[in-house]
């Protein structure tokens, strides 16, 4: 697959990780989440993240081996807004709902 | 005012059957951590857990009575006859309208509501058990226990997340403090080992996959278990009277709220509720020589209770003991107050410090003596136990040895 399908993917995951994002904070602007933007200095805590991560694995029906404690070191993994991005993309296609899959099908 | 004593010891968990399996246990530093046996695991994650193996509640109830059990109330009832056995007390005839029962659980009957909803929605049934409502209903253990023993005075239940059987202590202990009883039955239980449950849990991604290492650096959270502790609580006086054994004294509870976040624990909450307890005990920080913490191996909670005890004991934060005995007898949540108030009547009037097992390697965060991976003989005065639940709830218990 080629590297313009995978920026296509990206962009469209990216869109649709700042949905769940802000329903789960409403306040939150798009355009002050950028991919080194730290969830942290957005407000997310621990619970929101948990919603976050129930509202990817939802969207993508995709599961997401995310552990809470920091000695899991799965923390790290959803640090910057750019590190859920990869993660997610690459969650999707290790579970194969691939970019060839449905996820493809709906970018248009 | 009078002085509160327990007189009765009962227990059921991971770890055993009887005080004396239990207390072995935690002197061997045995875990009641194993794989998951009592429930399909097919659709959890986590697939470990600390449950009771092997009850038969044929072997304990009538056969009629056991349509109207949860295993909640079964547990609550095995463990309710052994601290009332154990205290010497007739059922019946030495209980009455100075009697009071009053137990944790957070959960409730959580196996009688999973298997109700199985039936209507999964197997399309049309009826339930004609029993679901009175199986189901949270005040079932105690009101059990009433009839059973002739409890005529106050009999509820109390619910608080993972605090609940530290504040049923907390209140029965006041009971008869302001003389409104002579005799209470309390404790906690808890059996919400169901895959409803357990899928809740790790939605809450707060598990462990494998083991529980409170304090430990590399934790990765807590293993649910399951469980019943009762005692025989009674007025220093009343048990004086009929020259009762007393296995240890309450000798003050602290109770506060965070009113902060509903997972995230405050400092302070903690702290004013060990220093409450402290108080009501009228005793200095220094004395006391062990804490049996909640400890319930997530990161957030070992660092915070950590840093509570410190702000509550300053330089004496470094001397006293500190244990997690969830790391044996996993998190049994409502119930979890009671197994541990066990586990430190245990460690004062044996003299024995239980450890905190799976301690791996020292978090810098948490830099206190947790009694690493062996019990330790020593000989403890006074103990706090703490409960700290989700919800903001804080209650500990002060004991004595005596």
């Amino acid at each position: 697959m080629g590297n313009h399908q995978d920026t296509a993917t990206d962009q469209k995951i990216q869109e649709e990780l700042l949905d769940i994002l802000i329903k789960v904070k409403p306040d939150l602007k798009r355009d002050e989440i950028q991919n080194d933007t730290r969830l942290e200095t957005l407000g997310v805590d621990s619970l929101d993240l948990v919603e976050i991560i129930f509202g990817v694995e939802e969207k993508y029906d995709i599961s997401v081996p995310f552990n809470a404690n920091a000695g899991s070191g799965d923390a790290e993994m959803f640090s910057t807004f750019g590190n859920v991005v990869e993660a997610v993309r690459d969650l999707i296609s290790e579970q194969n709902h691939g970019v060839d899959g449905q996820l493809a099908n709906s970018v248009s | 005012m009078s002085r509160v004593v327990v007189t009765g010891l009962g227990i059921i968990c991971s770890l055993g059957d009887n005080v004396e399996q239990v207390g072995q246990a935690l002197r061997d530093g045995r875990s009641g951590i194993q794989p998951l046996a009592n429930i399909p695991t097919e659709i959890l994650t986590i697939k470990v857990g600390a449950e009771v193996k092997g009850f038969e509640p044929g072997a304990h109830f009538q056969s009629s009575q056991i349509p109207l059990y949860d295993r909640t109330t079964q547990l609550a009832l095995y463990a309710a006859r052994a601290a009332i056995a154990d205290a010497g007390l007739k059922p019946q005839e030495d209980f009455g309208n100075r009697s009071a029962t009053i137990l944790g659980t957070g959960t409730g009957s959580a196996h009688a509501i999973e298997e109700c909803y199985h039936s209507l929605y999964v197997e399309n049934r049309r009826r339930p058990h004609p029993f679901t409502v009175p199986r189901v209903m949270n005040n079932a253990p105690v009101s059990h226990i009433s009839m059973d023993f002739g409890i005529t005075g106050p009999s509820f239940m109390v619910s608080s997340a993972c605090a609940s059987a530290n504040h049923a202590i907390c209140l029965a202990y006041q009971l008869i403090k302001a003389g409104v009883a002579d005799i209470v039955v309390t404790g906690g239980a808890e059996a919400c080992i169901t895959p409803g449950c357990m899928k809740g849990w790790e939605a809450l991604r707060v598990m462990s996959p494998d083991t529980c290492r409170p304090f430990s650096k590399g934790r990765k959270g807590l293993v649910i278990g399951e469980g019943a502790g009762v005692f025989v609580f009674e007025s220093l006086q009343h048990a004086k009277m009929r020259d009762a054994n007393i296995h240890a004294e309450i000798a003050g509870v602290g109770m506060t709220s965070d009113a902060g976040n509903i997972v995230v624990p405050t400092l302070e909450g903690p702290v004013n509720a060990m220093r409450a307890a402290l108080a009501e005990a009228r005793v200095n920080p220094e004395d006391v020589g062990y804490i049996n913490a909640h400890g319930t191996g997530t990161s957030t909670n070992d660092t915070t209770e950590t840093n509570a005890i410190k702000g509550t004991f300053g330089d004496h934060a470094r001397r006293l003991m500190v244990s997690s005995t969830k790391s044996m007898h996993g998190h049994a949540l409502g119930g979890a107050g009671a197994i541990e108030l066990l586990c430190s009547v245990l460690a004062l009037r044996d003299g024995f410090i239980p450890p905190t097992m799976n301690f791996e390697e020292p978090d810098p965060e948490c830099d206190l003596d947790y009694v690493p991976n062996e019990a330790r003989d020593a000989k403890a005065y006074l103990a706090l136990s703490n409960s700290f639940a989700f919800g903001g709830h804080n209650a500990v218990v002060a004991l004595g040895r005596f």
